[in-house]
């Protein structure tokens, strides 16, 4: 009976150690990922659409998304830094959703260059570590707020 | 036999604060070292990337990089140093976050693993090097992997020990001390990150090598391919045809599979020393906010012309898509 116990005891460690607490890399890391899996999945769906109509409608709907996110974390963010380069990032988006549509001085993406746009958002997503500039209080707000409108 | 002793491994398994592997020296043949090649592959962060829609993590690409190098680059003694995030066992204990790898002539000579505490990594990896290496190699090469090293020792960089400061001073530091350790300056320096070509840190990180190739603006996270350095293996090539060789390479497979800037520059030392020394003061970039420094102050880098080789393409889209020359030199954005 001591013999099971102890293995018993062993495998209940080891299964607790290796797959709860073994993936604690931070909510930054886990934050970014999921906005660099967010534009894969808009990718996805892009070259999956039927039509330009529709490729450019995902590719919006999906940006000014993101936008509203990032301006309720804007308004709740404490910290005034963290709503200068929030103030930074949307200007970002909204450069792209300008580009995408063609307003605001910007040529509009040719129907024949959709799929690439989409490649180029998450290229542009996953080439640095934008959103390090943000403290974890406000990133938190943020992970919050995408978890509920995405 | 008393089964009770399985409940103190894996206590035994996270205390032990540094395991290793020393394969065997037997397979060293130090009359054959031509090229010595040290890697350091930061994975503490965000490196999640995708390629033809399967997930991929820098890090882990890089470090298969590495590898491949290592097994196949002929006549060579390789470092592989790979900075892995803080993970813990029960809750409490730390397990090891670097994992430490020699190789001789292609063979895999020792592998460690370390837990690394606030300030003691430089004198970690100058401790390994120190250690292995051959007495003697012709050439001296470096590769880094990781994010945008900032210009001034920050925390945050290792999103699990955000408490660990780095920056291009410390950087700089372990360049310095495994030159000392090699008793000679790199051939070249490869700096695979963002927005790290910028004359404060070329003039920081002159002193330890002949050539620097580093990218001025986004650099997207498939990175500079390492493996082209296994062109030495057909050819006998000088080590400012070999660097130009891997960034023309990398720039040509970077082309084929992104739609965003991509810049490679290489850093001729020699050429670019005399003027560099106004810029070592000066931090001229800070994280997120680059720009092309001719579009900021011409004036400022006209000296800086001479000694840079430029790899360039505009972004497809967005408001540089009609850039189509870049001066080499990153600059911090004016203005907002």
């Amino acid at each position: 009976m001591n013999k099971l116990k102890s293995i018993m005891l062993f495998i209940v460690m080891f299964v607790f150690s290796t797959s709860v607490f073994a993936t604690d890399t931070g909510d930054r890391v886990k934050f970014q990922n999921t906005l660099k899996q967010y534009f894969n999945k808009v990718n996805v769906d892009v070259k999956d659409a039927q039509n330009a109509n529709e490729k450019r409608a995902i590719m919006n709907d999906a940006l000014v998304k993101l936008d509203e996110v990032f301006e309720k974390a804007q308004v709740q963010a404490s910290d005034l830094e963290d709503k200068k380069n929030i103030e930074i990032f949307r200007n970002e988006i909204q450069e792209k959703i300008n580009e995408l549509n063609g307003i605001e001085g910007f040529q509009k993406v040719a129907d024949r260059d959709l799929n690439n746009f989409a490649d180029y958002l998450q290229n542009n997503m996953e080439n640095a570590d934008r959103y390090v500039v943000i403290s974890l209080t406000t990133l938190l707000i943020v992970a919050l707020l995408l978890v509920l409108l995405l | 036999m008393n089964y009770k002793i399985l409940f103190l491994l894996p206590l035994v398994f996270v205390l032990s604060s540094c395991s290793g592997l020393k394969i065997s020296d037997s397979k060293i043949d130090i009359e054959k070292i031509e090229h010595r090649v040290v890697f350091i592959i930061h994975g503490d962060a965000s490196y999640l990337y995708h390629s033809n829609n399967s997930k991929k993590v820098a890090d882990i690409e890089a470090l298969r990089q590495a590898e491949n190098v290592a097994k196949n680059l002929k006549n060579s003694e390789v470092f592989i140093i790979h900075q892995k995030p803080k993970k813990k066992f029960l809750i409490f204990f730390p397990k090891n976050n670097r994992d430490y790898y020699r190789y001789v002539n292609g063979n895999l000579i020792e592998k460690k693993s370390f837990r690394i505490k606030k300030e003691n990594e430089i004198s970690k990896i100058t401790e390994f090097i120190s250690n292995g290496k051959i007495p003697e190699s012709k050439n001296n090469y470096f590769f880094y992997f990781g994010h945008q090293i900032p210009e001034e020792d920050e925390e945050n960089y290792f999103a699990s020990m955000p408490g660990i400061k780095f920056g291009i001073d410390s950087f700089s530091k372990i360049l310095n001390s495994i030159s000392n350790v090699f008793n000679s300056k790199f051939d070249f320096v490869v700096v695979s990150t963002c927005n790290n070509g910028t004359p404060y840190v070329i003039s920081k990180l002159s002193g330890n090598t002949d050539y620097i190739l580093a990218s001025p603006s986004d650099l997207h996270l498939s990175y500079v391919n390492s493996e082209y350095i296994l062109k030495l293996n057909e050819e006998n090539l000088k080590s400012d045809e070999l660097l130009d060789f891997i960034a023309q390479s990398s720039f040509n497979d970077l082309s084929n599979t992104t739609q965003d800037v991509i810049s490679l520059v290489i850093y001729d030392v020699e050429k670019l020393n005399p003027h560099l020394q106004k810029f070592s003061s000066g931090i001229s970039l800070k994280r997120n906010k680059t720009a092309d420094c001719f579009d900021v102050d011409s004036a400022a880098i006209s000296s800086l012309k001479n000694g840079v080789k430029i790899y360039y393409k505009p972004a497809k889209f967005g408001k540089d898509k009609n850039k189509t020359s870049h001066s080499g030199w990153g600059c911090e954005k004016s203005g907002k």
